[in-house]
């Protein structure tokens, strides 16, 4: 008889505690950014086709991103977007290892985030500047993302 | 067999449970109709038979996250101050005769409750409004919530437990002195 009791009254405070975190769970997980659940760090996502004369090759955990100048200094906004598929906030930075242009996160060529910080199943586009001392007509830049 | 006051703690956390819930799928629709938030619904992505909204931007995901957190917390709070309300002026120990009276009078007598039940729905409604303060504050540490609103919602979390406690005050001197 006491047990039933003990049993009863446990699973009483078991299904309040479930009411309870039920609305918090719900929302925590209702609303996502579009993206893809994975165990990687980050996800990267071309959007190089959308520009012509650029081209996005791998090797390893370097990039790299070769274009075609057309003018003295340009802007490629939203080249590539990092997504951070993992249930926490993620740092990343960008480091160029080759190469006169620069990389940054966001699409402000005034304010060159070289590092940024991506909450859980969020997405930060990533864009390519090409400053005036960059003169050749050929360019190409490799570099890497690191996680802090 | 169940504690009673377990039963009726249970009893009295399915409506806030249902209006937090409502409260957060209404601030995530309305901030996106009204805001012209692109997004779709994508099925089976909520434990695995609900639909959940997908947010193409991390800027239209922020804005209807951080106008949906508030709606919740307005509901948290609406409630508690309803029960606060209650516990401060239609208490059955402390009401006021004359209010008493007018309230039978004009049949609203429904409105007087006693301790048992409010402190039951205060604790219910005080639970679920930290726990809003916390989600709203692990949101802002994950960078999805505006501290603002945490801090706000902390500061008013806080009166009213400050307020309750007076009631509770109110109650244990009224039952010392009979």
């Amino acid at each position: 008889m006491n047990y039933t009791k003990i049993l009863l009254n446990f699973l009483a405070v078991v299904l309040l505690i479930g009411l309870i975190a039920t609305p918090f769970y719900f929302a925590r997980n209702f609303a996502k950014v579009a993206g893809v659940k994975s165990s990687s760090p980050y996800l990267l996502v071309s959007q190089i086709e959308k520009f012509p004369n650029i081209t996005f090759s791998q090797s390893s955990d370097a990039y790299r991103i070769s274009l075609a100048k057309q003018g003295p200094s340009q802007a490629f906004l939203g080249v590539l977007i990092i997504n951070n598929p993992t249930d926490r906030t993620q740092t990343y930075s960008l480091e160029v290892t080759s190469g006169q242009n620069s990389l940054f996160f966001g699409e402000d060529p005034n304010n060159l985030l070289t590092s940024i910080m991506a909450p859980s199943l969020t997405s930060v586009p990533v864009s390519l500047y090409s400053p005036e001392e960059a003169s050749g007509e050929s360019q190409t830049v490799e570099f890497q993302i690191h996680i802090n | 067999m169940v504690t009673r006051s377990l039963v009726k703690l249970i009893d009295e956390a399915i409506i806030p449970a249902v209006s937090l819930i409502c409260g957060k799928m209404i601030g995530l629709l309305a901030s996106s109709y009204f805001l012209h938030l692109p997004f779709t619904f994508k099925n089976g992505q909520f434990l695995k038979i609900l639909p959940s909204v997908q947010f193409q931007s991390l800027e239209a995901y922020t804005t209807a996250e951080n106008y949906s957190n508030l709606v919740m917390f307005l509901v948290a709070a609406a409630g508690t101050v309803y029960v606060l309300v209650r516990a401060h002026y239609f208490h059955e120990s402390h009401i006021h005769p004359s209010l008493h009276a007018k309230l039978v009078a004009i049949g609203q007598d429904w409105l007087v409750a006693p301790s048992y039940h409010l402190y039951h729905q205060a604790v219910i409604w005080l639970v679920f409004l930290w726990l809003t303060v916390g989600f709203l504050v692990l949101s802002t540490i994950l960078g999805t919530t505006y501290p603002q609103i945490a801090i706000i919602a902390f500061v008013v979390a806080a009166n009213f437990s400050w307020v309750l406690a007076v009631d509770i005050e109110k109650e244990i001197e009224l039952g010392k002195s009979q």
